[in-house]
C-alpha cells in the first residue's frame, strides 16, 4: 500500500507531476471525507454543542455536578475573579448578564457574578442519546424495515425485468428492435423531476398512492440496467444458446439456465446500483407516501427537521446509521462496482 | 438411424438468397461431409438441417417425415459446434446431463448414460471440473459426449476440429470415424477442409455459392472431378490447370494442343468435344514426371520456383513460360532444385482431365 502510494513517474525521484497527482489525491480525499468524518463526529455531540460556535472538533458536554438542595444537576464553571484568582462554581441559574452560581463545596450560600467572569468546564462526552432516543421517538425501526423492504423487492425485481429485457433485445432477433433499444435508451435522458407529476397520477390511477408497492413498482424497470446488461449479454456467445436449444432446453430455461449464471458479473453491478439508488431515493418515496408509518428511512430523516427547529443532533445520528448499509456494501463489493463504472459508464 | 433427405431448399435473408435449391439424399446410418470454400453455405445448410435456421423454401424430411418446422429438439438431433459451446458455469458432467435434464429423464437414466459416455470418450476422470480446467482435445471430446448422451438421430458436426493443432486433430479424426462405426447414427460433417472430408466421410458433398457442385464418394471426386471447381478444390495440393484447344478428333480420342503442354492425344473422349473447342486441362501433381517428352506423352519445361521436401515426398513449384499458374508436380522421396533452373515434366495423356473451358463441365471420360 505505502510502496503503492509512493510510486513515482520516474523510478527514485520525484518531479512536479508527482507532487501535483499526491497534492490532488489528497485534496480529494480530504473534500470527501471531511463532511462524512464531520456527521460521524458531530452526531455524538449534544444538541448544545453542535449549535455552539465556535465549534469543537471532539464531542463534548457540560461537566455537572450534584449539589445538595438543587434539583438538578448543575453545570461547573471556572470564575476567574477580578484579583486574578480562580475558583470552581457550579451555575444556578442566569438572568442577562448576571449569573447566580454557588461553590458547591458550601452549597447553601449562593452568590451573583457577571457573566464575563465565567468560563464553563467540558468533559469529554458521546451523546449516544442521539442515536438510541430517535429510535424510540420515531419509529426508526419502522421505517428502516420500510426502506429495507422496499430497497430488496425492488432491487431483485429490477434484476428480473432488467434481464429479461436485455435478453430479448440482445439474443432475439425481431422487428423494432433496436427502435426498442434506442427508446429505452433516451428515457435515460428524462430526470425524474419532468415527469413526477405525471407519474404520481398514474400511481394514484393505479390505488398505489401511499404504499410501498407504489414507490417499488415505478422503479424497478431502468434503462442503465438494461442497457448494462444487454451490453454484458452481447458478449455471450450465441453458439451457448444454440447448444441450450439443441440441448432441448426451453427459451425461459437457456435464460435461467444459461444467461443468468454467465451475467453475474453484471448482475451484481446493477444489484449493487439498485440498493445505492432505492436506499437514497428521496424525492419519488416523498410523493408517493403520506403516512408516518410508510415512510423510509430518508424521508423520516427529513421529518426531524420541523418548520421552526431542526434537530441536528438526531439528523446527524440517523444519516450516520443510514449510510452504514450502503457502505458495508460498498467495502464489500467495491471490485464490481468500479468495474461496473468502467465498463458501463454510470454511477 | 435416420435418412435425411433434402429437396431443392432454399434459404434467403431478404432478397439476398444465399442457398441455391439443395437436393441431397443421406442413407440411415451414413456418414457424409459437406465440404466448400469458406462463405459456400456449408454451415448454413447444417444449421437449416439442425432446425437453428428456418428453412425459407423446399422440403427437408427425416425418414420420409417432414420437418421443416420442427425445433432442433424436436427433430432429435445433436450438434457440436466449432467453439465447443460448453457451458462455462457447469462441470463437465452437467454439461453432459443438461440436455437430458431438459427431457426430464429419470436421474438414474442421467447418470449411467453419462457415465457411459465420458467412459467411451475416456473423460470420465474429470467430470468435476468446469470446461476452463480442460485442454482443447478434452473440451473437444466433452462436446462430442453432450452430442452422445442424448442418442439422437442425426448428429451435426460443424468444423469440430479446426481449433485444435495438427497432432489432436489427426488422432480425433480417427476417434469419430471409430465412434461412427460403434453407434452406426447418420453423422453430417462440416468442413473446410477437403483432407478430413476425403478421410472420414462415406460421401462427400462438395459445396460452391450455396449449389451442390457434386456428390460422390471420396475417391469418385478425387478420380471423376465434375466440374472445375471440384478437380480444383478436391486434392492437395490442387490440380495444374492449363488452358488447352482441340485439334482433332477420331475415334481413338482427342488431339489436343496447349501453349503449355504441346501437342498430345488424350484417348477415349467422345462426347461433346469439337473441333475447335476451348478446354482445361487437368492434371494432378502426382501424375506429372520429372524427365524429357517422349512420343506418346505430353509434357513442358518450368522454371523452378520453390521446392518442399518433406523428405518421403517433394513438391516442385515452377512455372511454364507463358503461364499465369503455378505448375506442381510431385516427386517420391526427396528432390533438390535451383530455384530459377529449368526443369522438363511429361504425363501420361490417359490421366488428363478435360473441361470445357465454357462452363467449367467435365468432358467425360476422365479418368485416372
Amino acid at each position: 500500500m505505502i510502496a503503492f502510494l509512493a510510486r513515482t513517474r520516474h523510478p527514485g525521484r520525484t518531479d512536479i507531476t508527482d507532487w501535483l497527482a499526491w497534492g490532488w489525491a489528497t485534496l480529494g480525499t480530504l473534500v470527501v471525507a471531511i463532511p462524512i468524518a464531520w456527521a460521524v463526529i458531530s452526531s455524538l455531540k449534544t444538541e448544545a454543542e453542535i449549535n455552539s460556535f465556535p465549534p469543537a472538533l471532539v464531542p463534548r458536554a457540560a461537566q455537572t455536578i450534584t449539589v445538595e438542595g438543587q434539583e438538578k444537576p448543575l453545570s461547573v464553571w471556572i470564575r476567574t475573579a477580578p484579583d486574578g484568582s480562580e475558583q470552581t462554581v457550579a451555575l444556578v441559574r442566569r438572568v442577562g448578564l448576571s449569573a447566580t452560581v454557588l461553590d458547591p463545596a458550601k452549597p447553601e450560600e449562593t452568590f451573583r457574578v457577571p457573566v464575563t467572569e465565567l468560563r464553563q468546564l467540558k468533559e469529554f462526552h458521546l451523546q449516544f442519546s442521539n442515536y438510541t432516543e430517535p429510535m424510540k421517538q420515531f419509529d426508526f425501526l419502522r421505517y428502516l424495515w420500510n426502506t429495507v423492504f422496499v430497497t430488496v423487492v425492488a432491487t431483485v425485481l429490477t434484476l428480473l425485468l432488467n434481464s429479461m429485457a436485455a435478453f430479448a433485445l440482445s439474443k432475439y432477433r425481431f422487428a423494432g428492435r433496436n427502435a426498442m433499444f434506442a427508446l429505452i435508451l433516451s428515457t435515460m435522458m428524462i430526470p425524474l423531476s419532468v415527469i413526477m407529476v405525471p407519474a404520481f397520477m398514474v400511481i394514484v390511477g393505479l390505488n398505489l398512492a401511499d404504499n410501498l408497492w407504489g414507490v417499488i413498482l415505478s422503479t424497478v424497470s431502468t434503462p442503465t440496467g438494461v442497457f448494462l446488461l444487454r451490453q454484458y449479454m452481447l458478449t455471450i456467445p450465441d453458439d451457448l444458446i444454440e447448444a441450450a436449444r439443441v440441448d432441448a432446453a426451453s427459451e425461459f430455461r437457456i435464460y435461467w439456465r444459461i444467461v443468468l449464471p454467465l451475467c453475474a458479473p453484471a448482475l451484481a453491478v446493477l444489484a449493487i446500483f439498485s440498493v445505492i439508488w432505492r436506499w437514497n431515493d428521496f424525492l419519488w418515496p416523498l410523493i408517493v407516501l403520506s403516512s408516518p408509518e410508510n415512510y423510509t428511512l430518508q424521508i423520516g430523516l427529513s421529518s426531524l427537521q420541523g418548520q421552526f427547529n431542526v434537530q441536528w443532533h438526531y439528523i446527524l445520528a440517523m444519516t450516520v446509521v443510514t449510510l452504514l448499509p450502503v457502505t458495508v456494501v460498498f467495502i464489500f463489493l467495491q471490485k464490481y462496482i468500479t468495474e461496473g463504472v468502467a465498463s458501463s459508464g454510470v454511477k | 438411424m435416420t435418412a435425411i433427405s433434402m429437396k431443392d431448399l432454399r434459404k434467403s435473408y431478404g432478397s439476398l438468397e444465399v442457398i441455391h435449391g439443395i437436393d441431397i439424399e443421406v442413407q440411415s446410418g451414413e456418414f457424409i461431409a459437406l465440404v466448400g470454400p469458406s462463405g459456400c453455405g456449408k454451415s448454413t445448410l447444417l444449421r437449416m438441417i439442425s432446425g437453428l435456421e428456418p428453412i425459407s423454401a423446399g422440403q427437408m424430411s427425416f425418414d420420409d417425415q417432414r420437418v421443416n418446422e420442427l425445433s432442433p429438439a424436436q427433430r432429435q438431433i445433436a450438434m457440436v459446434f466449432q467453439s465447443y459451446a460448453l457451458y462455462p458455469h457447469m462441470s463437465v458432467r452437467k454439461n453432459l446431463s443438461f440436455g437430458l435434464e431438459n427431457l426430464r429423464m429419470d436421474k438414474a437414466e442421467i447418470n449411467r448414460r453419462v457415465d457411459a459416455a465420458a467412459k467411451l470418450l475416456a473423460i470420465d476422470g474429470y467430470l468435476d471440473r468446469r470446461p476452463k480446467a480442460l485442454s482443447g482435445g478434452q473440451r473437444q471430446r466433452v462436446a462430442i459426449g453432450r452430442a452422445i448422451v442424448r442418442q439422437p438421430r442425426v448428429f451435426l458436426f460443424d468444423e469440430p476440429l479446426s481449433n485444435l493443432d495438427a497432432k489432436l486433430r489427426v488422432q480425433t479424426r480417427s476417434e469419430i470415424t471409430k465412434l461412427h462405426k460403434q453407434l452406426k447414427t447418420t453423422m453430417i460433417y462440416v468442413t473446410h477442409d477437403q483432407v478430413e472430408a476425403m478421410t472420414m466421410a462415406q460421401k462427400i458433398v462438395v459445396l460452391n455459392k450455396g449449389k451442390v457442385e457434386q456428390i460422390g464418394r471420396p475417391l469418385d471426386l478425387f478420380e471423376r472431378p465434375a466440374n472445375l471447381f471440384v478437380a480444383g478444390f478436391i486434392g492437395s495440393p490442387r490440380m495444374n490447370i492449363y488452358p488447352g484447344k482441340v485439334v482433332s478428333t477420331d475415334g481413338d480420342g482427342v488431339m489436343l494442343d496447349s501453349p503449355h503442354l504441346g501437342r498430345f492425344i488424350v484417348p477415349g473422349i467422345g462426347v461433346d468435344v469439337q473441333v475447335g473447342n476451348d478446354v482445361a486441362i487437368g492434371l494432378r501433381p502426382s501424375h506429372l514426371k520429372l524427365g524429357p517428352v517422349t512420343p506418346g506423352t505430353g509434357g513442358g519445361t518450368m522454371t523452378v520456383e520453390q521446392v518442399e521436401s518433406m523428405g518421403h515426398e517433394t513438391f516442385v513449384y515452377g512455372r511454364t513460360s507463358q503461364s499465369d499458374e503455378l505448375t506442381i508436380v510431385h516427386v517420391p522421396g526427396h528432390f533438390e532444385a535451383e530455384t530459377g533452373s529449368s526443369l522438363t515434366f511429361t504425363f501420361d495423356p490417359v490421366f488428363a482431365h478435360l473441361f470445357s473451358s465454357a462452363d467449367g463441365r467435365s468432358l467425360k471420360g476422365a479418368r485416372i
